[in-house]
């Protein structure tokens, strides 16, 4: 029993000594990513093993919450100040000191894509399927906003000129206990953090997620996109996992949003006679 | 060179032949033609036995389906002669709706049974327990639902939502999935047939072959119809290769984006 004492208080030492190293989450517009708004498993459960799959990977499959960008890029991986502003092209600096927070694609539920995370849950799906793990999906709480991410891990490579979308194309593959996941081909709407910091479609990330014990997953993250960055980044995020049981909830952006229905928005087609007054024919 | 020539002409001949063998308009010379007017070359949906997990259940999830028929009317699958059990609340509710009022122009989510000319997708969740979990993915709004596999019941008391709470199992090769926990904002299909909060519905997905899957759905909503039925339709398995691609109706959306929204109260 001593023994057990002691190998947990090592181990409990041990994580305490990791935990501290990774930023504390930032506050700002859009929350704290966990404990405000999304339970974390308690001190006990997350420092115990990494739960692993039947032939032995990890099991990433979560809940988690947080993991990436949520308010302030730089911030939230954990740079010095100004560390991120020193390799962020003029161009790039300047249009984002000039974004509104009204103009936020994602206030108005479009996707928050790579890497960004909100206070709500999300989760890594492993599918099965009769040809083995072909594909992996993640499954952000926030529906609409967050939506389905699609990684292909069948081996095939990124199409030589692929459209750009909100979430890229993303392949994926195991490198020890490490996922590893490569994304091209993403468009040029999205914030990649609340204070507008853009990016544009030459945007390339490699993600490195690797799961330290239960409660605890790091995204090794690389950001490359000559367009708006000087120069390659490097950024570590960290996501904890929501304690046992606890299950994604159904969030409809769309139907909340102050930007959206709720909001009361402008039928700009009143004039044309489409919309929302149009009688039923 | 003469050889090549003598084919080009039997082509030639063949062409007008096609064109005029397959008449109908949504046909062209090389099959089924899209909204677009291209000509869209789909192989058939293949037979044969459907594929098996290493556990010996049904794999539904190693490609994307989409429904035949989808979305129009929940009627048409009911057995023939058969007629939606209506109640006059209902009714008056459907004759009440506006094509503008339909969720699906809103961005708002499909219901449990609405499904669209765009593909889903199931997906088999893998984790160190047995499969706990099973996603089904809708290209259309890019939206899930969720399908507790562990054996769970369904909570005493749910907040409505647009999907319900749903529980499954497998009865031999047949997926059933059991929901509750509705909300009354889903409209089964385009005509606006409405659903109560007293909507449960038990699905039956059975995959008789490699490309056809069928979905028998018993429908018990006392709020709305006078008795509960089933309606039952198809899916067909999508070509090798086909994936599930982006679709962000917020931003095409001329209710959404890009109508020119303004937001009615500015963040501060």
């Amino acid at each position: 029993m001593k023994k057990l004492l002691t190998a947990l208080m090592i181990l409990g030492g041990l994580t305490l000594a990791l935990l501290a190293q990774v930023p504390a989450p930032t506050e700002g517009r859009f929350g704290k990513l966990g404990g405000e708004f999304t339970p974390l498993a308690p001190p006990e459960i997350a420092s115990g093993p990494v739960p692993r799959l039947h032939d032995g990977r990890p099991d990433l499959s979560g809940p988690w919450v947080g993991g990436g960008s949520n308010n302030d890029l730089e911030a939230d991986a954990g740079l010095k100040p100004g560390a991120l502003d020193a390799v962020l092209l003029p161009w790039a600096r300047k249009l984002r000191d000039s974004r509104k927070e009204q103009d936020e694609p994602y206030l108005y539920c479009t996707p928050m894509s790579v890497p960004r995370v909100n206070p709500y849950p999300w989760r890594f799906v492993q599918a099965y399927t009769a040809h083995g793990p072909t594909h992996i999906f993640v499954i952000h709480e926030n529906g609409d906003a967050g939506a389905n991410r699609q990684i292909f891990m069948d081996g095939r490579p990124h199409p030589e000129d692929p459209l750009p979308t909100w979430w890229g194309h993303s392949i994926g593959k195991w490198e020890g206990d490490t996922l590893v996941i490569d994304t091209v081909g993403y468009n040029d709407k999205f914030w990649i953090d609340g204070r507008g910091t853009p990016h544009t479609e030459q945007m390339h990330t490699i993600e490195r997620w690797t799961r330290i014990n239960y409660g605890t997953m790091t995204n090794d993250f690389t950001l490359d996109d000559p367009g708006a960055f000087s120069r390659p980044v490097q950024l570590k995020f960290v996501a904890r996992a929501v304690p046992p049981g606890h299950e994604l909830m159904e969030f409809i952006c769309t139907e909340n949003n102050q930007y959206g229905i709720a909001g009361g928005i402008t039928n700009v087609y009143g004039d044309k006679g489409y919309g929302l007054e149009t009688p039923a024919k | 060179m003469r050889k090549l020539v003598t084919v080009v002409g039997i082509v030639a001949i063949v062409v007008p032949l096609l064109a005029q063998a397959q008449a109908p308009v949504d046909t062209g010379v090389l099959g089924r033609v899209d909204a677009l007017g291209q000509e869209v070359k789909r192989l058939p949906a293949p037979t044969g036995p459907p594929p098996r997990l290493a556990d010996g259940t049904i794999d539904l999830g190693d490609g994307i389906w989409v429904s035949r028929p989808f979305g129009a009317d929940i009627g048409m699958g009911l057995k023939s002669g058969d007629v939606l059990p209506l109640l006059p609340s209902a009714k008056a509710l459907m004759g009440s709706r506006k094509p503008a009022d339909d969720p699906m122009v809103w961005c708002l989510p499909l219901g449990v049974l609405r499904y669209s000319p765009y593909p889903f997708r199931f997906i088999q969740n893998y984790t160190h327990r047995k499969p706990t979990h099973m996603y089904i993915l809708s290209e259309l709004m890019r939206t899930y639902r969720q399908v507790f596999m562990d054996g769970r019941r369904h909570p005493p008391e749910l907040d409505p939502t647009w999907f319900g709470h749903s529980i499954g199992w497998y009865e031999n090769d047949t997926l059933v999935i059991d929901t509750v926990g509705f909300n009354d904002k889903g409209w089964f299909d385009r005509k606006g047939t409405p659903q109560t909060e007293r909507l449960h519905t038990i699905e039956r997905w059975r995959r008789v072959d490699v490309g056809h899957l069928v979905q028998e759905v018993t429908i018990d909503d006392p709020g709305a119809f006078s008795r509960p039925f089933t309606v039952t339709f198809q899916a067909e398995l999508s070509n090798p290769g086909d994936e599930l691609i982006e679709y962000v109706c917020n931003e095409n959306n001329q209710y959404g984006i890009a109508s020119g929204v303004t937001p009615a109260q500015p963040a501060k």
